[in-house]
């Protein structure tokens, strides 16, 4: 079962593969080797042999038939080394001297190169490669040599090319073996760290050991990513825990006005003033899921679906004309102005202007009487609102765009927690960020776009 | 009043046809794009009101071919999701208004009921009135009991809007859309304020208020009866 698997890995079959590939490179270069080595001793062979034919032939031209039947006669005896091959006939192919005992049958062509067997001693299969010679008079000369030393030697280097090959599919194989073992041993630790994810330990994570490698840094990046899904989770897990909480609060308060109106019963008109009571509380929740609901779309699209251009100096106008009654019933001065005219982006005006109608709002919620606002188109661009309201601690200024968050812990102030939510996911969708900034005193909040 | 609601969703459409029966309107309701496209050629009601989508043919294809057949009647839009680009799509297909889901009853009655009532009102008016308050449109001049009242721009097309929907409910959404032109829900307290410094204007000196407040609706203007 463990060799079924472990010979169905990737690792196993890429193993088989390099191995035959690199098989296949050594048999041709050992092929190469014997097939240059073979062919130059031969060729060295037969440039001896055709030298001493020459050697021979001048002896019989100078001393004649007696100095050439000794000089083959000094050539074949005790100094004959080279396994030389020597024989000299009448013209009836009859032997005058020379250590090949007949003149063989298929070396009847005088200049061809013949190959026939040697008597030899019975060990080996003996055979002489030899040329044949016509001398003037009709005599006949052979001259060869044993190619029992070549051959050996050839059979000698094929068997080491045999051995170096199987040594070379062994060791390739089984180093193969043993990598893709590892390898299968590292990825079977990821997969049952997966497992035991799945299995529900979610704070589970692979096991890294600093190396550094692929492995190493894989099992990183899928630690990280089960990071950052955990903190999604955390992340949902509490903005449904804070639906439940401020929705419960509502429909509490819903609950008792009814319940209270029912036991008291009284006219038609205190009926109504409870019913109109609940109704107000019912606008509230709806109100705040609108907002969800809102900011969940703004979240899930990637980018702005049908983009316009958006005058942001505009915007800012409108925002101040919607907005500044708002202000001044509170006793705030709000002053507007585009720095410089002709700001525009590419986007969508009705959330650009929820985004920046929500930082206003936030602005003159917070900034005390008496106080001022300035909402601004800046180059960048960006739409900046600076208050002279407390400001946001340095701290705080990453959680506040989460949903349901509220600075004030007594969550005195009117308002769902939902406001900064919703431009945090607006910027998001524009490609642009927002800022949180000491204007000292106050907040200086800025929507900046790409440029 | 004649509405065809045409809505697949049981609950949502019988919420809608018993509070539009209630505030007094004829209802019929169909449950699929076909059915829908049937009713409403012949042309017989005053406002339609259609759910994007449906079965068999989805709202925008039925509003279409509806526009197509030269059939005028007034259509508000229902969708689960107000997506900008949707209410453009809405809009651009022939639909007159559009509301997204989850929405007030109130909301929906107001706006059914301006679309009704843009229907048989005539195309140019120069003079708009209710009770003493009298607005000259061409002269940009607003009177009440012969005074003349001074606005600003923004408050006199506010008070333009209230007049020209004199009788009915508006909310605070039709508001931001008829006289800002930004659609959403703005869920803070910025039209009332707005209504606040109008009606100081408009009703302080007199007896007789005109600007009432409709209590979880919106506003309406409109002679004590």
């Amino acid at each position: 079962m463990r060799l079924r698997r472990f010979l169905r890995t990737s690792a196993f079959r890429l193993t088989l593969a390099y191995t035959a590939v690199f098989g296949l490179s050594v048999l041709l270069l050992l092929g190469a080797i014997y097939w240059a080595t073979a062919q130059n001793i031969g060729r060295a062979i037969d440039d001896t042999i055709a030298s001493e034919i020459d050697a021979l032939a001048q002896h019989y031209r100078t001393a004649g038939l007696a100095g050439l039947v000794r000089a083959i006669e000094g050539r074949t005896g005790p100094h004959n080394v080279n396994g030389g091959l020597y024989l000299l006939t009448d013209p009836g192919f009859r032997r005058i001297a020379g250590n090949v005992t007949a003149w063989p049958a298929n070396a009847d062509e005088v200049g061809s190169w013949v190959v026939f067997p040697l008597a030899g001693d019975g060990t080996e299969a003996a055979y002489g490669r030899a040329r044949a010679f016509k001398l003037q008079g009709g005599f006949n000369l052979l001259v060869g040599r044993d190619t029992r030393a070549l051959d050996r030697f050839q059979n000698l280097m094929a068997e080491a090319m045999t051995w170096a090959l199987a040594g070379t599919l062994v060791l390739g194989l089984g180093g193969g073996l043993l990598v893709s073992r590892r390898v299968l041993a590292r990825i079977d630790g990821l997969n049952r760290g997966a497992e035991t994810i799945m299995r529900g330990d979610v704070t589970h994570r692979m096991q890294t050991n600093g190396s550094g490698d692929e492995f190493d840094r894989l099992a990183h990046t899928l630690n990280q990513m089960l990071d950052q899904i955990e903190r999604l989770m955390t992340g949902i897990r509490t903005v449904t825990n804070n639906v439940a909480h401020d929705l419960r609060s509502p429909l509490t308060r819903i609950r008792s006005q009814l319940e209270q109106a029912v036991a008291r019963g009284g006219s038609a008109e205190d009926l109504r003033e409870a019913a109109a009571q609940a109704m107000a509380e019912a606008d509230g929740l709806l109100a705040t899921f609108n907002a969800l609901l809102s900011i969940a779309e703004a979240e899930a699209g990637v980018a702005v679906a049908d983009p316009v251009t958006v005058d942001l100096g505009a915007l800012v106008e409108d925002v101040a004309d919607l907005y500044g009654p708002v202000a001044e019933e509170k006793g705030l001065v709000m002053t507007a102005a585009a720095v410089q005219p002709g700001l525009t982006v590419q986007g969508s005006r009705e959330l650009l202007f929820q985004a920046l109608g929500n930082l206003v709002d936030n602005a003159i919620k917070y900034t005390p009487a008496g106080g001022t606002i300035h909402v601004e188109a800046a180059p960048g661009p960006a739409l900046v609102v600076r208050d002279c309201g407390p400001g946001i601690p340095e701290a705080d200024r990453a959680r506040v765009t989460d949903r349901f968050v509220r600075l004030d812990a007594s969550r005195t102030t009117p308002g769902n927690g939902l406001g900064l939510s919703l431009v945090a996911a607006i910027v998001r969708m524009h490609r642009a960020r927002l800022d949180f900034a000491d204007a000292a005193p106050g907040l200086r909040a800025s929507i900046v776009f790409e440029g | 009043m004649r509405v065809l609601v045409v809505e697949d969703d049981e609950k949502t459409g019988s919420y809608i046809e018993k509070g539009l029966a209630e505030a007094g309107c004829v209802v019929d309701r169909v449950t699929d794009g076909r059915a829908g496209l049937f009713h409403a050629t012949d042309g017989t009601y005053d406002v339609l009101v259609v759910d994007r989508m449906l079965p068999g043919l989805d709202g925008l294809a039925l509003v279409q071919a509806l526009r197509a057949a030269e059939v005028r009647t007034p259509v508000l839009f229902l969708s689960a999701l107000g997506h900008v680009d949707d209410r453009v799509k809405g809009l651009k297909a022939g639909g007159d208004d559009y509301l997204t889901k989850p929405f007030a009853f109130s909301e929906l009655l107001a706006r059914v009921e301006a679309l009704a009532r843009r229907r048989s009102e005539p195309a140019v008016q120069t003079r708009l009135a209710v009770a003493d308050l009298e607005m000259d449109l061409i002269e940009r001049r607003v009177k009440r009991a012969g005074r003349v009242i001074d606005l600003q721009p923004r408050e006199f097309k506010l008070l333009e809007y209230l007049l020209r929907h004199a009788g009915q409910v508006v909310t605070r959404t039709m508001l931001l859309e008829g006289v800002w032109d930004y659609h959403f829900d703005p869920q803070t307290n910025v039209i009332d304020v707005h209504i606040s410094r109008l009606r100081q204007k408009v009703d302080k000196d007199f007896d007789q208020p005109l600007l009432h407040t409709v209590r979880g609706a919106g506003y309406t203007l409109r002679a004590a009866s």
